[in-house]
């Protein structure tokens, strides 16, 4: 009797054991499913946010499929990386437009207007081009497509179809995106007045603290360029409001700083962009801010330094001739920067690089197809100082003295403090010249 | 489906930790970050820090030599007001090829700061901000784990994802690391169970204080959790974590704490009977299960619990039903005895139903089980506290298997962790009542023989195990409010 | 069957290839950097979206609080974030907001409601905070951001009148500090005009209920994994216009003209480029009628496109017509549940979206509600087939709300119009399958996204809309607590009449109840969700069992007279 109870007990115990370990075991069969995010969020998951990047990744673990948001996933990284000059978005950028041309490949707009994106980000502007237009092909009324395809005309030095591109863009979706690049294209034609309008109708439509940032800094550099840097100073300082980070207004209150004779002002800013961003373009400004303070030494390194990161950038797989030239004049290497310039002339023909190889020539002593060049660069009516005081001093090393006299005048009427370097330069030259009437 | 794409993603995982192919030694996140990891190591009387600084080309050209010096200077940390002095004990500046002949640098610092070590239970507040080139792009991570310590609402994993800043993750639905500050809480003397619901899935280097019998305990704690955390559940892992679970539960009880004097009194006080056992069995498992799953439930959706909190509160409540359930033996007992004269029994004679000859033996008690003391209230009662302060490490164990979408896995697992939980306080009590009829039985034997003589002539013994369970409930509660104070 | 195969392996393969996608792309990770070099080029933002012009959803619903009138919802600005610092989400200043409502079926608007907005800027230079102290009433000094709006409107064609300019914007709730008693601002908000109009613009929870994860049907998902309400918690831009049915139906004779089309647009002012920078005219850069016509009806390609056209122009778009005639979804939700796809083309669907729901254009759905063809005045002649979102102002309000709307039986909701409470997510796939023309609910997508309600309740009154969420999107379980503001205090304010107690009323007594008590989806993460409500019910249940057994020995005990007898203390004692 006992031992049957016992008997029966152990049993109901055995069969109960078995019970919960083959359920284990059958758990264990059905692999769960995938993580989807890291396990830490379970007790205090951050807040979500109005974040683009983040919608777009929570949207995706949701429907991971989706290859329009992993398209707009990219963009949202391009747009970070932009932003923040942080460049490790730009491969999780890469990868997203991968995501989505892998479950897409054709027909798929979104991506290819992704990828144009990226590459303009990464200056191979013809295949951003290429991209754009396939985009617009796919889809003629989605405005980003005309966004990227604008950036490129206007890199690639086509003008009149980016001028299109940008009205395209403007009759499609007017807005912060369309506004930027119509200030733009009316800036390179000298329509400076409406290039500043259009820029404060984009302010007005910026909602984030670095679009404010952008617009407030563009704004800034209207102002610089019509030679007000009173008004400079306040939209670089109201857009550094909104963004503490945003290193193109820290760069921008330092070459007004500069401009207004504060140089240590100056060059504590540029020390600062250049720990943030150091980017072949910002060290060889610094190094050059540091010459005209007498730094001699220091500007030797940081141009040292300049040198180093342009070739880690063309070791890397960049190409931009634009800032090689910039390299090759600022060393004293006239034929390596009228080459450098020659060979982005052929990729591109915007007009910075018309007048970095117009300077070049003009530095290797060949004035004649220099002034061609130099010429060409103002010739959509671009009202850059720096333009004008290059074609005034290659006109006055050929000897074209009253023409030289009109453009030096013009290069200061526009910005009277547009160099550190060259203002004084131009006033020198001016001097000899007779003096401004 | 399921398993589909985890091989979809598996096979992501892979790719994006290929070692880049071309071009050579590109750093990943760019030629101009300067990328940090802080490990933080808390223990009852310092904390360390390990700090490596991943600087690509451009940085490492504008500044060859960084020291740790630095790197401690900029690193903030407080435990409760008092601010941390680092001491650096180990530096390490290496360079390694990067791009366009230009070196990379990796900078290994372990700073050490000692803190005022507090009494057990002190709960300790850690904030710590890093300001080392904070204007710099670059990954930004930090870890936390307890060493002797139980940390208490870690926002901070416990293990470095891109294994100490050697292999970037590149997932592109995870945007880089940007941890640059932390604020966390740590309490001294806890077991291995980094805040609960942080750890799972991962390899925390805790150590528990306390015996060697405690570090098996935590070292299977911490099986366990990676068990229900693994990336593939074959059939043996599930049947293994199974085990680990029972067999965790078991130890667990066997820890002090969970009332399990009190339950074994008890038991002992209503004669161990089978029956009643395996009743005692199931209410500590239902309501440890019941307990784990709430408190998890309330801890997966609200950022607002602090879980130490929870249990604390927990705590009382399960003391104060200990005590409550001995006042009632203590009531039953007295009211007993003042019935017991007409019925015939004194209330010190022995049980009519003898035990002298076989300890086995109590099948004749089955009819009457509603009148002893307590009765079956009582029963639930003391099972309830039992089961109703839920172990941490049975916490990690779900919320880990619920982060990974293994809800029903983890379930499973924290049933099976109460089942043994109840096994050791169920036998704990068996052992006692063992204990009783080995006395018993050996009546020729002069000293059990006068020890009966003694424990008979105590009039107050069931007086004495009431007041036991009572004393015993009302510790655990005052436990609870000295961790909650 | 063989096609069901076929897809199946397609959409295995496509996993495998993303996974291949991405070894390969991990294996080039790196390969074209970005990084220090160039000479910055020009970067402009590249907006992908413009949320302050993008239209969300609009709502057209008659409520039983106030016969006679009809109300229209329109929302702009998604995912708005609660108390997420200070955040504040105005109206785009440089745009035109309209509602556009067609009462003859010509499919050009008889009647236009135009709202532009300003924003007051009282900040200066000291400070980038919305307000420096609590805020208490729509005039408080604290609140140094603001908006006002001008409400115009155009009747058949003549040019718009003002109604009201310097009408106060509910401000963004930015937080109970700020803004201790959000009810009272927002009641401030509502302003009533001669002709018993009554309008409010503002922040308000986003009424929109679904889960995201729906649109993988789109991409070749399954619906398995559906049930969260991924909106939930987020705020939006939303207007809300009450006027008189006679001021928007055909001759303002609803009875014999009950059916009206409605339709938001959101425009731009055009800029010109060429020629120096001109202004004039405008850009539409927004449309919307019908719920998720752009997600599910006209996808790739077609959505910018629709956006930027007038409907008029719908019944010469053949794509579009193609897109609703011809539809994907049906297609991919056979491939994935075996429910065949009805035969093409979807005159059905024609229905629902191009016409209304009506007899007389030959539609196979037998039953006149809603196409603008059944107006007495409308003549079949001048109708021109578009996409609008339309009502018969004459169906008698629903006591008892279903979700699914006419495909529920309830002929008030959706595709008649569409009330809030209004389950489009579901009507629209059991649409898709064909349930309008046979009449029979689709049982194995009955649960369709299994999101049947709002996280919260909305209002019984004007302006319905909950209030904002007050707690972040995934801070804690506020839901409703924090989201109601305090009701009842009605400011009264200078040209501002707020309607009689706008707010929180319970949702017992609203016309459109919502399902489910306000509240528990208030606070969700992505994935934690579901899991985490499963677990704590299953906690919840277990701990309830328990205390039940508890209350029962409890209770069992009490009522036993002796319930202690000497046997058992004899056990106490045998030692």
């Amino acid at each position: 009797m006992r031992r049957h109870r016992v008997v029966r007990a152990t049993i109901v115990i055995v069969v109960a054991a078995a019970a919960i370990l083959s359920i284990g075991a059958a758990f264990g069969r059905q692999s769960g499913p995938p993580p989807r995010q890291v396990a830490v969020r379970a007790a205090s998951g951050p807040a979500a946010s109005a974040d683009p990047i983040v919608r777009a990744q929570e949207r995706l673990r949701l429907v991971p499929r989706d290859w329009r948001t992993w398209a707009g996933l990219a963009v949202a990284y391009l747009e970070r990386g932009r932003t923040t000059a942080d460049p490790s978005y730009y491969p999780k950028a890469d990868e997203a437009v991968r995501r989505s041309l892998a479950l897409r490949p054709d027909d798929n707009a979104d991506a290819s207007v992704a990828r144009g994106a990226l590459a303009n980000a990464r200056h191979d502007f013809a295949a951003a081009r290429r991209d754009a237009l396939a985009a617009t092909r796919l889809n003629a009324y989605g405005a980003n497509a005309y966004a990227v395809l604008a950036d490129a005309e206007t890199q690639l030095g086509r003008p009149a179809d980016a001028t299109a591109a940008v009205q395209r863009l403007l009759d499609l979706r007017p807005g912060l995106s369309a506004y930027a690049r119509g200030s733009y294209d009316l800036e390179q034609r000298g329509a400076l007045a409406a290039a500043t309008d259009l820029m404060r109708r984009a302010l007005d439509a910026a909602m984030s603290p670095s679009d404010i940032a952008f617009c407030r800094g563009q704004l800034g550099d209207l102002a610089w360029l019509a030679g007000d840097l009173s008004g400079a100073a306040e939209q670089y300082a109201a857009g550094l409001g909104a963004d503490p980070h945003a290193v193109s207004l820290l760069r921008g209150r330092a070459r007004v700083a500069a401009a207004s004779g504060r140089l240590d002002a100056a060059i504590a800013d540029y020390a600062d962009v250049t720990r943030r961003s150091p980017t072949v373009g910002y060290l060889l400004e610094y190094a050059r801010l540091l010459r005209t303070a007498g730094r001699t030494r220091e500007a030797a390194e940081q141009l040292a330094l300049a040198n180093d990161a342009q070739r880690l950038f063309v070791a890397n797989g960049g190409v931009d001739g634009l800032t090689a030239a910039e390299l090759a004049i600022e060393a004293g290497r006239p034929s390596d920067a009228v080459a450098a310039a020659r060979a982005e002339w052929a990729r591109r023909r915007h007009a910075d690089v018309a007048d970095i190889l117009g300077w070049a020539l003009h530095l290797a002593a060949r004035d004649g197809e220099a002034l061609r060049y130099a010429r060409l660069a103002g010739a959509r009516g671009a009202l850059s100082a720096t333009y004008a005081y290059h074609v005034g001093m290659i006109e006055l090393s050929l000897g074209q003295r009253r023409a030289a006299r009109a453009d030096l005048e013009r290069a200061l009427r526009r910005n009277p403090a547009f160099s550190p370097i060259d203002a004084p330069a131009a006033r020198r030259a001016l001097a000899g010249l007779g003096g401004a009437r | 489906m399921r398993r589909r794409l985890l091989v979809v993603l598996g096979a992501a995982v892979l790719g994006v930790l290929v070692p880049p192919a071309h071009p050579a030694h590109a750093h990943p996140l760019g030629n101009f970050s300067i990328n940090q990891y802080h490990g933080f190591t808390i223990r009852p009387d310092a904390v360390t820090a390990t700090v490596v600084v991943d600087r690509a080309e451009i940085p490492t050209r504008q500044r060859r030599i960084i020291r740790c010096v630095e790197v401690a200077a900029a690193l903030d940390a407080t435990v409760e007001r008092g601010r941390l002095r680092w001491t650096i004990e180990a530096e390490d500046l290496t360079f390694h090829p990067g791009a366009a002949e230009l070196p990379t640098s990796r900078l290994s610092c372990t700073l050490r700061a000692v803190i005022r070590p507090l009494g057990t239970g002190a709960v300790r507040p850690f904030v710590v901000a890093n300001g080392y080139a904070a204007g710099q792009v670059g990954w930004h991570e930090m870890t936390a784990v307890g060493d002797g310590v139980r940390l208490i609402d870690s926002p901070l994993a416990t293990r470095s994802v891109s294994d100490e800043l050697r292999a970037y993750p590149a997932d592109p639905l995870a945007s880089p690391l940007d941890v640059r500050a932390a604020s966390l809480r740590f309490k001294t003397g806890g077991s291995a169970d980094a805040a609960a619901g942080q750890a799972a899935g991962t390899n925390g280097r805790a150590a528990p204080a306390g015996g060697a019998f405690g570090r098996l305990i935590a070292s299977a704690d911490r099986r366990l959790a990676d068990l229900a955390g693994a990336g593939r559940l074959t059939p043996a892992v599930g049947l293994l974590a199974v085990l680990l679970a029972f067999a965790l539960g078991a130890g667990h009880a066997a820890l002090p704490g969970h009332g399990k004097t009190a339950l074994a009194a008890y038991a002992a006080a209503r004669g161990g009977r089978r029956r009643e056992s395996v009743a005692l069995l199931a209410t500590v498992t239902a309501t440890h299960t019941g307990g784990v799953l709430a408190v998890g439930a309330l801890l997966t959706t609200s950022a607002a619990f602090a879980g130490e909190r929870l249990l604390a509160w927990l705590g009382i409540v399960s003391g104060a039903v200990v005590v409550a359930v001995g006042a009632g033996m203590l009531a039953a007992f007295r009211r007993g005895r003042s019935h017991s004269h007409g019925h015939g029994h004194s209330p010190g004679h022995s049980h009519p139903h003898s035990h002298s000859h076989d300890g086995h033996s109590h099948d004749g008690h089955s009819h009457d089980h509603d009148h002893r003391p307590g009765g079956r209230l009582g029963l639930f009662g003391i099972g309830l506290a039992g089961g109703l302060v839920p172990s941490p490490s049975a916490l990690v164990v779900l919320l880990g298997a619920v982060g990974l979408g293994r809800t029903a896995f983890g379930v499973l697992l924290v049933i099976a962790y109460g089942v043994g939980m109840a096994a050791t306080l169920t036998a704990a009590g068996f052992a006692l009542v063992g204990i009783q009829r080995w006395a018993t039985s050996r009546a020729t034997h002069w000293r059990a023989d006068r020890m009966r003589r003694v424990l008979r002539r105590l009039p107050s013994a069931g007086t004495a195990t009431a007041s036991l369970v009572m004393v015993v409930g009302a510790g655990l509660a005052l436990r609870a409010i000295a961790a909650l104070s | 069957m063989s096609t069901t195969a076929s897809r199946g392996r397609r959409r295995r393969r496509a996993p495998a290839a993303i996974a291949v996608a991405a070894a390969l792309a991990g294996a080039l990770y790196g390969f074209a950097p970005i990084d220090a070099g160039a000479s910055s080029h020009r970067e402009a933002p590249l907006t992908a979206a413009d949320p302050a012009v993008d239209n969300t959803d609009l709502y057209a619903f008659v409520s039983k609080d106030r016969p006679g009138y009809v109300n229209f919802v329109a929302n702009w600005i998604p995912f708005e974030e609660p108390n997420g610092g200070p955040n504040f989400y105005p109206f785009a200043t440089d745009a035109s907001y309209y509602i556009n409502v067609d009462n003859n079926g010509d499919a050009r608007p008889d009647a236009r409601f135009r709202w532009t907005f300003r924003t007051q800027d009282r900040r200066g230079t000291g400070t980038f905070l919305y307000n420096n102290g609590p805020v208490t009433s729509l005039d408080d000094e604290n609140l140094l951001v603001r908006q006002i709006y001008t409400l115009e409107s155009s009747f058949n064609g003549a040019p718009f009148k003002t109604r009201i300019s310097g009408a106060p914007v509910a401000p963004s709730r930015t937080g109970r500090a700020s803004m201790p008693d959000y009810g009272k601002l927002r009641d401030q908000a509502v302003v009533q005009l001669p002709g018993g109009w009554k309008i409010f613009a503002g922040q308000a929870d986003d009424p929109f209920f679904l889960d995201l994860r729906v649109f993988d049907l789109l991409y070749g998902g399954d619906l398995s994994e559906t049930g969260q309400d991924t909106l939930a918690g987020y705020n939006v831009n939303t207007i809300v216009l009450q006027v008189p049915f006679k001021d928007v139906a055909l001759g303002g004779d609803a009875a014999r003209n009950p059916v009206i089309g409605v339709w938001t647009t959101t425009d731009r002012p055009r800029v010109r480029i060429t020629g120096g920078g001109s202004y004039g005219g405008q850009v539409q850069v927004s449309r919307l009628g019908n719920p998720l016509v752009n997600e599910v009806v006209v996808p790739n390609g077609l959505k910018d496109a629709f956006n930027a056209s007038s409907p008029d122009r719908d019944a010469k778009n053949p794509t579009l017509v193609k897109r609703v005639t011809e539809p994907e979804v049906p297609k991919l939700i056979q491939a994935i549940y075996g429910i065949p796809a009805p035969a093409t083309p979807r005159n059905d669907l024609a229905e629902i979206f191009l016409t209304g729901i009506t007899t007389k254009a030959g539609g196979p759905i037998k039953a006149d509600v809603n196409s603008q063809l059944n107006n007495a005045d409308v003549s079949a002649a001048g109708f021109v087939p578009s996409e609008q979102l339309r009502l018969n102002l004459g169906v008698p309000i629903a006591g008892q709300p279903n979700r699914l709307g006419v495909l529920g039986g309830d002929l008030q909701g959706f595709p008649n119009g569409r009330r809030l409470t209004d389950d489009v997510v579901d009507i629209e796939l059991q649409a898709l399958v064909g349930a309008a023309q046979t009449g029979k609910l689709i049982d194995a997508l009955a649960a369709g996204d299994k999101v049947d309600a709002n996280d919260q309740a909305f209002g019984a009154a004007f302006p319905y809309v909950a209030p904002p969420n007050g707690a972040g999107v995934n801070t804690a379980g506020s839901g409703s607590a924090a989201g109601s503001g305090a009701g009842g205090m009605g400011g009264f304010g200078g040209a501002t009449q707020p309607a009689p107690s706008t707010s929180d009323k319970p949702s017992a007594e609203a016309p459109a109840p919502s399902l489910t008590p306000a509240g528990y989806a208030g606070n969700t993460d992505s994935g934690q969700v579901p899991m985490a409500v499963a677990v704590s019910a299953v906690g919840a249940a277990g701990v309830l069992a328990l205390a039940l057994l508890f209350l029962i020995g409890w209770w069992r005990r009490r009522s036993r007279p002796a319930p202690i007898t000497p046997g058992s203390t004899d056990e106490t004692l045998q030692l």
